[in-house]
């Protein structure tokens, strides 16, 4: 079997951000690495390097790390033509040892030094009391590279606290004092050989409780010709700014001063230009300017007036606040991580669309994706008739802006002239008794009107020209460029026209045509060379006469394409020679249900084209490439580029009905047009009603307060700070906030994050979604400290409630020290008021994480821990009806289709189950042979089911023709039970 | 040692081992030998279906001569088993199969007339299929047809039309007992159990409402 992808969207997490200048020149550029690369394809090993890089500061080693035992130097080198060598790897192992981090020491053109935090573990093997492992300690070490010797020696050690888990390099070598910053559990410590360590302690959220310990992230150092500092970032999101105050080598004290507050992030980059780029795991990456740099004064732990009592060393508390030294200017998207998709069109629109749940914690959302680009409408305005066509014209060749918006009746042509406003005007020379065919500019300065009995030509003294059409034609197409036009008449004669040099419109040649013209357009003029290519071009396109819409030049680099939209739909696509006019290399692409209209528009100031079919389509050039994307928008009928001081690269259109519509294309390049709704906490899973088009989503957290308990916070917050007004708490504020991202919410929950919590709390509410009005109409909060973990519809046969919601639920789960739970629930709701709110019906206790939730020949099947089992309704609680207990591990996915049921195990991929109604037992009777770990499910048909693992690929599985006929001709089931032996 | 080094290496040998196995078996045909459930093989084409250890023997084996004499006499059996079954079809061919037997009344009758010997023997035999004792008849169905795979026969279409005088009794009989059944069905999906008397009782790991029907009540 053969897999054919297509990627849609590319990874858009970041693991790891750089920036600096690699290109060349003096641009700054960050590079980005998004997605993993794994190691041996099953994940990343615990002895195979490459967990840990470090990079010599001076750019003359670098140290590829494992998690475990090994370290691997390689000497970077440059040959005599300066290419980049690298020498073979210089070892740097150590047995029984954990490393947790490593950097490259900045020691000048000393020899290079790498510093890594490492745990020994060889003690802790032998000894079984476990004495040793409670005593086992982290150091700090350095291994030096010894150029002259090319070899790699540890060359200092110390213990360091066992909360260590970040190195940072402090530069070194005449800029600071080199050593490294060891970023610890609550503290930050300057550390050197031969230098006593400086201490200062990480300030602590005034609200976080006493039990959490605060670690640092993510780092980022700015170092200037003079000064130096360095960015560090808490799991909580909080900024420091760290300063040594040194002299020459010797570190006297250490600073950590809060900055500001932005989402958690994966790396920081500082750029000389004054901007930060977050880059996150989860959640949009932004760009910050720097407004300062924190010299004001805040909150701040010195190693000066470090405190230690009896109780361990003296906390500095702070309370998060407003961004100060920081503004965002820019956010790119990222889905990461999507916890739950599915397919399906509520909209009704010709594609479906795709909705997923995105996002953790106070930064979930659900994204409904649609492919195309995203538009944004700048006006509507309605008109007095059925506009049939619109165009936007110049006063002058060289306005940056466009003067007129003419729009075309039946019977009338209206002319909108665009300023501040944009309103109707009578004076503009164009005849308004009558439809108009084309308006344009033509020459330098004056206007062209194209109308059935004529060309009215308007100079820009006012004075008008008139061309009459010779006795009862009329003119039917007309095409024409900034020199040239060419109009057919009907009957089929071609009259070209060229402006002369006093800018009069001259007619210079006719032709007569053995048929109809179809369509005609031609090819912009070259600047400064005036071709006529008129003539021979729409004897060309008489060829396609069987097409209906215009066509368009894109210009490409150094090439003209003839682009024809055929009455089928299809979009035909040509190269033309630019001498001989000769057409080679067609194309075509199917767009939609009517024929394709051609209308040139500027992108990114460059021609593109809009295709206008059953839907719109934008041709344009990104990257390099020509892309032809459809753009999420309803069907129009015409369009024209538009250019005003408001709007710079828009398009005005007007589509069926009565509007005219002026609208701009954002985001390039990208795939799909994404709304996103704001959850309030991380989403789990969520079923779709597609008769209600309604969405019901689990969310749950773990260590957060419920929406109640925060608000009131919250307001405490706020009145001890002496801003009760502003704090008023209102029931949309317990929302994420995310409706309106700059809202005047001091202290928004996406930027700050939830407040902690001990660990073993959990928060959780079901909510139902109505996705076309993206409003809540039901929310449920789940009380004491259940979370919801799967959910599905149930339409239990024989019982009079209809479809019902099953919710499979924990109270207190933990999973440290052991993974334990006080009970697990199932409940079961009842849709009212039409399927917009729940009501609970009954809650059954089980005795694990009901992980699994599936309907099933008018039952509930549900996987618990490892026991798959069927449910009934019964009055008062769920009924047990019967189960099976050889599942391996834990259940996480449950697939049915007729009789078959198809069992995802978290760590052992799937195993395919029958009922026997007769017997009243579920069998299992195929399994995958490859223990595979299931991250995500799909059923595909009756013998194939499709999974993905967490090692990132994905799977099919397929019982074999033979087997699978075996098991649906035993009726009795003998030979299965025969064959397991039960 | 796994070319990767680390921990599962066990798996990966399996994984090999499996794979292998897999290429060895690749060129054989699916019928001619059968997995066990100890892992082993066996032949299903030698006569004594000789039980070998492992794919690759059984390779060997299927390259054997006595396997390939027994091979070629499978086939010529099987050749001749198809010549009968070709030669029953085409005297069938003109009276029908037991499917859709309304829609072929004319046909049957037309045939009548030209073979009256096999329309009455085949008559027969359906009236024969027909006064089996129902219980069998549903158990087996799909046995029965299992050389017309595909078109499972509905019991009414196979008794309807078929002998008018005592057709309707038959029907009635039938449905009833279908309708009985699919309500002991239900009642064992609920959880109840026979004993070896036939009396119902409640399977003590399944929970019943406490408002639920008794099918020693309503099954008598």
């Amino acid at each position: 079997m053969y897999l054919y992808s297509l990627t849609l969207q590319r990874a858009t997490g970041i693991v790891s951000a750089i920036n600096g200048s690699f290109s060349g020149g003096k641009t700054q550029e960050i590079v980005v690495a998004r997605g993993k690369e794994t190691f041996g394809k099953s994940g990343c090993r615990r002895i195979v390097p490459g967990q840990f890089l470090a990079i010599d500061p001076k750019g003359r080693a670098v140290m590829i790390g494992a998690c475990e035992k090994q370290k691997l130097v390689y000497v970077l080198n440059r040959d005599t033509a300066a290419r980049l060598t690298i020498s073979s790897p210089l070892e740097a192992h150590k047995s029984h040892t954990i490393v947790y981090s490593i950097c490259g020491v900045d020691c000048g053109f000393d020899n290079p030094i790498f510093a890594a935090i490492e745990l020994d573990y060889s003690e802790a093997d032998q000894d079984s009391t476990g004495q040793a492992a409670s005593e086992a300690q982290k150091h700090l070490t350095f291994y030096e590279l010894d150029l002259g010797l090319n070899h790699v020696s540890r060359k200092w050690s110390e213990q360091v606290d066992n909360g260590a888990n970040m190195l940072v390099t402090v530069p070194g070598g005449g800029d600071g004092p080199s050593g490294v910053l060891v970023c610890a559990e609550n503290f930050v410590i300057y550390k050197n050989e031969g230098h006593p360590d400086v201490r200062a302690v990480i300030p602590r959220r005034a609200d976080l409780p006493a039990e959490r310990g605060v670690l640092i992230v993510s780092a980022a150092t700015h170092k200037q010709k003079s000064m130096f500092f360095f960015l560090l970032q808490t799991e909580y999101g909080d900024i420091f700014k760290v300063t040594l105050d040194h002299e020459n080598d010797k570190v006297k004290e250490l600073k950590i001063k809060y900055f500001d507050t932005i989402p958690v992030t994966a790396s920081m980059c500082v750029l000389k230009s004054g901007f930060l780029f977050a880059a996150s795991e989860f959640g949009n990456h932004a760009l910050y300017q720097f407004q300062a740099i924190g010299e004001e004064a805040d909150v701040e732990a010195s190693s000066a007036t470090l405190m230690e009592t009896e109780e361990g060393f003296q906390p500095v508390f702070f309370q998060p606040r407003g961004l100060k030294n920081l503004v965002r200017i820019d956010q790119v998207e990222s889905l990461m991580p999507i916890m739950d998709m599915k397919v399906a069109n509520l909209f009704d629109e010709e594609t479906p669309q795709i909705f997923s749940l995105c996002g953790r914690g106070p930064q979930s959302s659900l994204r409904i994706l649609r492919p195309g680009l995203a538009i944004s409408e700048m006006a509507v305005s309605q008109l007095p008739g059925v506009p049939s066509a619109v165009w936007t014209v110049k006063k002058n060749v060289n306005d940056e802006f466009d003067a007129y918006i003419v729009v075309s009746f039946n019977n009338a042509t209206l002319v909108l002239s665009i300023g501040e406003t944009v309103e109707e005007v009578s004076d503009s020379g164009f005849l308004d008794t009558t439809p108009s065919i084309a308006v344009s500019l033509i020459g330098d300065d004056s206007l062209m009107q194209v109308h059935p009995n004529g060309i009215r030509h308007i100079r820009e003294d006012g004075r008008i020209n008139e061309w009459r059409t010779p006795g009862k034609r009329t003119i039917v197409k007309v095409g024409s460029n900034r020199l040239q036009v060419v109009i057919a008449l009907s009957g089929g004669e071609l009259i070209y026209f060229e402006v002369d040099v006093t800018g009069q419109l001259m007619e210079v040649e006719k032709h007569e045509m053995s048929g109809d013209v179809a369509c005609l357009d031609i090819a912009p003029v070259p600047e400064g060379r005036q071709s006529v290519s008129a003539p021979p071009e729409s004897l060309l396109f008489l060829e396609v006469q069987a097409s209906v819409g215009g066509e368009d030049g894109a210009d490409h680099p150094a090439s003209l394409f003839l682009n024809a939209g055929l009455q089928s739909g299809v979009l035909f696509r040509t190269v033309v020679d630019m001498v001989t006019g000769q057409l080679s290399d067609s194309r075509s692409r199917f767009l939609g249900l009517r024929a394709p209209k051609l209308f040139s528009v500027v992108v990114r100031g460059r021609r593109a084209m809009l295709c206008l079919s059953s839907r719109p389509w934008l041709g344009y050039i990104h990257q390099g490439h020509f892309l032809l994307t459809p753009l999420s928008y309803e069907t129009l009928e015409f369009a024209a580029s538009f250019s005003s001081d408001q709007c710079a690269e828009g398009v005005v259109a007007v589509a069926a009905g009565d509007a005219l519509r002026i609208f701009t294309i954002e985001r390039l390049g990208e795939t799909f047009n994404e709304t996103a709704i704001p959850l309030r906490y991380t989403p789990r899973k969520f079923v779709l009603q597609p008769k209600k088009k309604l969405l019901v989503i689990i969310e749950s957290d773990q260590g957060a307060y419920t929406a109640e308990e925060r608000e009131a916070a919250k307001r405490e917050c706020f009145e001890a700070a002496g801003m009760g007004e502003n704090g008023s708490a209102n029931a949309d504020q317990m929302e994420n906030g995310g409706e309106d991202e700059d809202k005047d919410d001091p202290l928004s929950d996406e930027q700050y994050g939830y407040p902690k919590t001990e660990s073993e709390k959990w928060v959780s509410c079901i909510r139902v979604l109505d996705p076309r009005t993206a409003s809540t109409t039901c929310l449920l909060e789940l009380q004491d400290n259940e979370a919801a973990f799967s959910v599905c519809t149930v339409n239990f046969h024989d019982k009079e409630h209809g479809t019902l919601l099953a919710v499979g639920t924990a109270k207190g789960l933990q999973f440290w020290p052991k993974r334990s739970l006080v009970a697990g629930f199932i409940h079961i709701y009842k849709f009212v008021d039409d399927g917009r709110t729940l009501e609970l019906l009954h809650k059954t206790q089980v005795e694990g994480v009901p992980l699994a939730l599936c309907q099933f020949q008018g039952r509930l099947l549900a996987g618990i821990g490892s026991v798959l089992r069927l449910y009934d309704l019964g009055k008062k609680r769920l009924l047990r009806k019967c189960e099976n207990k050889l599942f391996p591990n834990t259940i996480v996915s449950i697939h049915t289709y007729r009789d078959r049921i198809y069992v995802g195990d978290i760590q052992e991929s799937f195993h395919f189950c029958k009922y026997r109604r007769d017997e009243n037992q579920l069998y299992i009777f195929a399994d995958d042979c490859v223990p595979r770990w299931l991250t995500a499910s799909y059923h595909i048909d009756f013998d194939t089911v499709a999974g993905a693992d967490k090692f990132g690929n994905v799977y099919f599985v397929r019982l074999p023709q033979d087997v699978s006929d075996e098991i649906e001709e035993d009726p009795t089931g003998g030979k299965i039970k025969w064959e397991q032996g039960t | 040692m796994s070319v990767f080094g680390g921990d599962s290496w066990a798996r990966e040998a399996q994984y090999r081992k499996r794979r292998l196995d897999d290429l060895a078996i690749q060129g054989l045909e699916g019928s001619s030998y059968k997995k066990l459930s100890s892992g082993k093989y066996a032949c299903l084409v030698c006569p004594h279906n000789p039980v070998l250890d492992s794919p690759l023997m059984l390779s060997m084996h299927c390259k054997g001569s006595r396997h390939l004499a027994a091979e070629s006499r499978l086939k010529e059996r099987e050749s001749m088993r198809k010549d009968e079954i070709n030669k029953r079809l085409a005297l069938s061919d003109s009276s029908v199969g037991f499917a859709d037997y309304t829609s072929l009344n004319e046909k049957v009758r037309l045939a009548c007339s030209s073979k009256p010997l096999i329309e009455q023997t085949r008559k027969a035999a359906s009236e024969v299929l027909c006064n089996k004792p129902p219980r069998q008849n549903s158990g087996n169905q799909s046995c029965d047809v299992k050389l017309s795979k595909g078109q499972v026969p509905d019991v009414k279409t196979l008794s309807c039309p078929l002998v008018e005088g005592s057709s309707g009794l038959l029907i009635q009989h039938q449905l009833d007992f279908r309708k009985h059944r699919e309500r002991e069905l239900k009642f064992i999906e609920a959880g109840w159990k026979r004993d070896c008397h036939g009396k119902w009782f409640k399977d003590e790991n399944v929970e019943f409402d406490s408002d639920e029907e008794d099918p020693n009540v309503c099954l008598v």
